[in-house]
């Protein structure tokens, strides 16, 4: 099945687009190092010319005799070296130039680097919050969908809540509470919001298919709960969730970029959505400076297109009416 | 069930910001150079923050308060009531945001619909892709972009606000102004957000056409016409329309970024000031807003549903 | 005869001309940013806290000027003062002939009650008189006496902000504080609110008929007939100010080189030092405490890398810690104990302390790295930006210091006040003068020790017996001149023991636009201190006229 599964994603024209734009991103973020000119944050290039050779000077500083067959001397060793050190500074706010394909930023950091390296901490982010909202909102769906009783209700209850409260408000007000170490604050911040939705969705699919026929059976026939969880529901749920997951990352990606935006995330590390955030407080977009203010807008869109190309082909794998005829 | 969860929500926007850290008297005062400790301990004690009550009896305090409709007394804007504060930026919020939602979720509906009923056309193909594609950029990107090009660079409309400085309000010139002002806002959150309806729509409606009464609907000869709008786009609409009240609900928060970009006097950004400056009323206030309007939109979307399906309707019966 | 007739008539003519070419030109209307961004509420109660920033300034004034470019006292409300021989009382004559916006005269009896408000109430006492020990105010005559416990010359400072309020209106209020009715304020001030301008973006005042001050051509001040505040906010302002939108912005704007290009004749900015930001260290934690760890790690700080890299560049600070503008009290202690940045003497420095270089590059003692949170208030982007080029000098004398957003005020202030943290990026106000700057930072009556709250701005548990006699004296001496020397000795001391590094100044925020109206303070001519809260921005708003 989960052979299928693949076929049919790489066979669907657009969900094949999806998946080279989304495998070339990945690509740049696993070999930013090598692909990258510089390091994101590096504002200089140092430079080491030896002008004379080194001199070695030897000077005897004490002598003892302790004994007839034993001498012990002192030395002090200095190794003079003269050198130029030249430091070029990377020019502030540079336009596009064969040095910096996509010019500097207000510190002079290489902006392609910048975007190179920035793919890391973005698709990170993005992946690592779809996988969280994803992990989270199946199994509490899964909990709540098939048990049933009080559990549900409770779980349905807090989802409920939760959805009432708007998740951008409440993203501003964790994030201006939460001391920002790192890139963790972020996807907790973004993954803590981002769950109610898809646990609705995914509850409703459970009961569905808990109504199915072939569920039905199962449990009659007196099978484990955790072999119909795991062996009946969960298969069939695979490509939903994996929609889910998706839309998921799709949503974290852009959280973090308006996050950065505002002000509210980690605006010491290299994301698109820092770049974009210096861009706009450095007045890029005003002094014209289009290659400082579309790569990372462009490279964001195409993630997110990425991602929905891809649900394409999970839509018509979960439902084969939407296929070609 | 909704007057629970309403009671819950409300109790939640009580604790929420208390349990957070920080005097919100300091947040105001730490503005002001030759601030004085006893000055601290009076806008305390008029913010009503200085009580040896225990937090449930103010609990029980703001309870009937919000219950008889005193929100209270904004801190960041003292001693402005929070009612009288939130007066003057909800219109926008609410005209604007909502306005675009409506137009949004209709454009989008009928795109969807047409997408669906020819999709083997490139031309359904090219759209989908389109919107997809322009959905994906971060919104504030868009916006920005928007305002450089056809703000400062074209001259095509103004650069922000509400409505042009001086216009007496109310009059035929300041609602065209209103209009003016509101379109490069608009057109931004609506092709931002059309994407998600085209998508949906369209799936909805080619699932529908896929059952088996459209069939006999074409077999029996019926007008495509009403077979596309009487059958087959009633029934795909019912899942969106759930979705649409919950944006609707959304409408007041998600629209911090619109405000910001285009300086819009909405309750976005009063929200984010609030949340900045510590003005509790002011954040309880707007968050009990936000979730009555979201309950009543699912109230509203509960009945269309009701309305639109038979299958409910009948059921009920 | 009618030759010479005729020639008196063109001497005349001519006389006449050049005296009307001196006449200022009246008229127009100024653009300004309100300070407050978003939905705009109509707040001029000068006593609430959130108080529009026109209510002291353009509506209400204070009893005198305080000029914080050069800390000089100007006559306004009062027209002069005098302290007795024992330097307790202060009497102050006040201006007759002063009226009110709607024709009613001002009297002595408003300036003793409005100075009275913050004796029983103290969230209204602006000025902070009450709080500096003042005991009684009588008034005889067209003259007012403040009497203060204990000699303290610097009280002068203070009446710079205390503000005249009509008794006739306010004492039939019941609490000023939450008065919500002043929507349209009776003041002396050179503007008033136009009636129905007041909505959510924007207001507009327009001139006070019955101003006091006189401009040249004899006729009440101001020149400009009204000005109109337009909210906008950060991302909107770049636009809005290179369409041509506003004559006065006090906002950031990053691309200021850009505004000035699109036209070098008329867009002009001039960014006056404000507050001292300067990199923290906890004086009481080690190694902190040691004097030569602290020297070392100013020796690795360059404040002009610093500043080169922010947009716009805001200016350095020098080890003093002092504005330029009273530069001249640094002098000695600048030549004695400046501190250049120099990686190799801070790295010798640092191993004469006995600290090895580790594997990680970083400098050690007794197995502890030296490797530090540096603390940055979340959002503010060009502290932010300052932290990461402070980290980066840092890191050349091996020490590391990890920038850590935490959100302001709290726990920022709060963990700086109680002394949790061991470095920070913080900023100390500098007041109306250098004496009440140091003052609060350094004064040992404001230290705390570790876990204690400290003062707000007295955080850097750092204190000086020497410091506190030289502040102290600065307080009974009358004379400008010895004053100074006072204040020499505070910063020579200071800089001594280097307890911190001042990085650069918070620019203040001062956009405009020549294309309308001219007079305008600049640095070849610092009149008056650009900020718009407060009295500051008044004699500006006085001088102002049309092109």
């Amino acid at each position: 099945m989960i052979k299928d599964f693949f076929k049919t994603l790489i066979s669907n024209k657009k969900s094949l687009v999806g998946l080279c734009i989304l495998g070339a991103f990945i690509l740049v973020a696993l070999f930013a190092p090598l692909i990258a000119p510089y390091p994101p944050k590096i504002d200089r290039l140092e430079m080491i010319v030896d002008t004379a050779d080194p001199v070695l000077d030897e000077e005897l500083i004490s002598e003892e005799y302790p004994s007839d067959s034993q001498d012990v001397l002192t030395y002090r060793s200095t190794v003079t070296r003269e050198y130029v050190k030249t430091i070029n500074y990377f020019p502030l706010r540079a336009k596009p130039s064969s040095a910096h394909p996509l010019g500097t930023n207000h510190a002079g950091n290489d902006l392609l680097s910048q975007v190179i390296w920035g793919t890391r901490i973005s698709l990170t982010i993005g992946l690592a919050t779809g996988l969280f909202v994803t992990i989270l909102s199946l199994t509490l769906a899964l909990v709540s969908g098939y048990l049933g009783g009080v559990v549900d209700d409770v779980i349905t209850f807090l989802t409920n809540v939760m959805l009432v409260i708007p998740g951008l408000p409440l993203m501003i007000v964790i994030a201006a509470y939460v001391t920002m170490k790192g890139v963790m604050p972020i996807v907790l911040i973004l993954g803590l919001t981002g769950w109610p939705w898809p646990t609705r969705l995914l509850r409703s699919q459970v009961l569905t298919l808990k109504s199915r026929d072939f569920v039905r059976v199962s449990r009659s026939l007196g099978e484990r709960t955790s072999f119909v969880v795991f062996r009946e529901i969960l298969p069939n749920m695979i490509s939903i969730a994996m929609a889910e997951f998706f839309a998921a990352s799709m949503a974290a990606i852009l959280g973090e970029a308006t996050l950065e935006f505002i002000g509210l995330g980690n605006v010491t590390v290299v994301s698109w959505g820092t770049i974009l955030f210096w861009a706009q407080a450095n007045g890029a977009l005003l002094a014209g400076s289009w290659w400082w203010f579309l790569p990372p807008g462009i490279c964001i869109a195409l993630v997110g297109t990425s991602f929905v190309l891809i649900n394409f082909a999970i839509d018509e794998i979960s439902n084969p009416r939407l296929r070609k005829r | 069930m909704l007057v629970f969860t309403l009671f819950i929500s409300v109790s939640l926007n009580f604790f929420l910001p208390r349990l957070m850290p920080g005097d919100p008297a300091r947040a105001l005062l730490d503005k002001m150079e030759n601030l004085q400790p006893e000055q601290l301990d009076t806008i305390r004690a008029a913010f009503g923050l200085d009580t040896n009550d225990s937090l449930l009896v103010q609990y029980g305090h703001y309870l009937r308060n919000t219950i008889s409709g005193n929100l209270g007394i904004s801190f960041s804007r003292f001693p402005t009531p929070v009612s009288e504060v939130m007066r003057v930026a909800v219109p926008w919020s609410v005209g604007l945001m909502g306005l675009c939602t409506i137009i949004s979720f209709v454009l989008g509906t009928i795109i969807g619909i047409a997408a669906a009923w020819r999709r083997e056309t490139k031309l359904a193909s090219l759209t989908v892709g389109f919107f997809s594609f322009v959905r994906s950029f971060p919104y504030f990107w868009l916006g920005l972009v928007f305002i450089y090009f056809f703000a400062f660079k074209l001259r095509l409309f103004p650069i922000g606000g509400a409505y042009a400085v001086g216009t007496p309000r109310g009059t035929l010139a300041w609602w065209l102004s209103v209009v003016r002002y509101g379109t490069l806002p608009a057109l931004t959150i609506i092709i931002s957000s059309l994407g998600a309806w085209i998508l949906t729509m369209r799936n909805n409606m080619i699932n529908v056409l896929a059952e088996d009464y459209i069939t006999v609907a074409l077999a029996k000869g019926l007008p495509l016409q009403r077979i596309k709008s009487l059958y087959a786009a009633k029934n795909a609409i019912l899942p969106s329309v759930t979705g649409f009240a919950m944006s609707l609900g959304f409408v007041i928060g998600g629209g911090l970024v619109t405000e910001m970009v285009f300086g819009y006097p909405g309750i976005g950004f009063m929200l984010y000031q609030a949340v900045n400056g510590k003005d509790y009323p002011l954040m309880q206030a707007i968050f009990l807003f936000i979730a009555v309007a979201v309950l009543i939109a699912n109230f509203l979307a509960d009945i269309a549903v009701m309305l639109l399906d038979p299958r409910v309707r009948d059921g009920a019966k | 005869m009618k030759k010479r007739f005729l020639a008196v008539a063109v001497l005349l003519a001519l006389t006449a001309s050049l005296a009307f070419g001196q006449a200022p030109k009246r008229g127009g209307i100024l653009n300004m940013t309100p300070a407050k961004q978003g939905a705009l509420v109509q707040n001029f109660n000068p006593f609430s806290p959130a108080s529009l920033e026109t209510s002291v300034g353009c509506f209400y004034e204070t009893l005198i000027y305080f000029n914080m470019v050069n800390g000089s006292a100007d006559p306004w409300l009062a027209e002069s003062w005098a302290w007795s021989k024992d330097l307790k009382t202060i009497t102050f004559t006040i201006r007759s002939g002063v009226k009110y916006n709607d024709g009613s005269a001002m009297t002595v009896d408003d300036v003793v009650y409005s100075a009275l408000l913050g004796k029983d109430n103290k969230a209204l006492d602006l000025s902070g008189l009450w709080s500096e020990g003042l005991q009684t105010v009588t008034a005889t005559g067209n003259k007012v006496s403040f009497t203060f416990a204990d000699v303290n010359v610097t009280t002068l400072e203070k009446f710079g902000s205390l503000i005249v309020v009509p008794k006739s209106i306010w004492s039939k209020v019941g609490d000023p504080l939450t008065w919500t009715g002043n929507l349209n304020p009776v003041s002396t001030g050179p503007f008033m609110l136009e009636a129905g301008s007041f909505n959510e973006q924007s207001y507009k005042l327009v001139r006070n008929p019955y101003y006091w001050q006189k401009g040249k051509d004899g006729k009440p001040l101001p020149y400009i007939d009204g000005i109109q505040f337009v909210t906008t906010t950060n991302e909107q302002v770049g636009f809005k100010l290179m369409a041509g939108e506003y004559d006065w912005a006090a906002y950031s704007l990053p691309s200021i080189e850009d505004y000035v290009k699109a036209d070098p004749q008329h867009n002009k900015y001039w960014f006056p030092e404000g507050n001292l930001v300067f990199l923290y260290m906890n004086n009481l934690k080690a190694p902190f405490d040691n004097v030569e760890v602290r020297k070392a790690i100013a020796a690795a700080i360059s404040q002009r890398d610093i500043t080169r890299k922010m947009s716009p560049s805001p200016v350095p600070a020098t080890m003093s810690g002092v504005k330029s503008t009273f530069s001249d009290i640094a002098k000695i202690a600048m030549t004695k104990y400046d501190i250049k940045r120099d990686v190799n003497k801070a790295k010798k420095a640092l191993e004469a302390q006995g600290y090895k270089l580790n594997s990680k590059g970083l400098y050690e003692k007794a197995g502890k790295a030296l490797s530090f949170n540096l603390y940055v208030p979340t959002g503010w982007t060009d502290w932010v930006g300052a932290a990461e080029t402070v980290a980066a000098q840092l890191k050349d004398i091996g020490i590391e210091a990890i920038i850590t957003q935490a959100a302001w005020p709290d726990p920022y202030q709060f963990a700086l006040e109680n002394g949790d943290w061991d470095m920070a990026i913080s900023f100390i106000t500098v007041g109306s003068t250098p004496h009440t700057e140091f003052t609060r930072w350094v004064h040992s009556s404001r230290f705390a020790p570790l876990g204690e709250k400290a003062p707000t701005f007295s955080n850097m548990r750092y204190k000086n017996p020497v410091i506190d006699k030289n502040l102290d004296a600065y307080r009974s001496e009358p004379n400008p001149a010895k004053q100074k020397q006072y204040m020499a000795a505070v910063v020579e001391q200071f800089m001594k023991d280097t307890p911190c590094v001042p990085l650069f100044f918070n620019p203040t925020w001062f956009i405009y636009n020549t294309k309308n109206f001219v007079g305008w303070p600049s640095p070849e001519d610092p009149y008056a201190w650009p900020i718009v809260t407060g009295m500051q921005k008044t004699p500006i708003l006085l001088r102002l006229q049309k092109r």
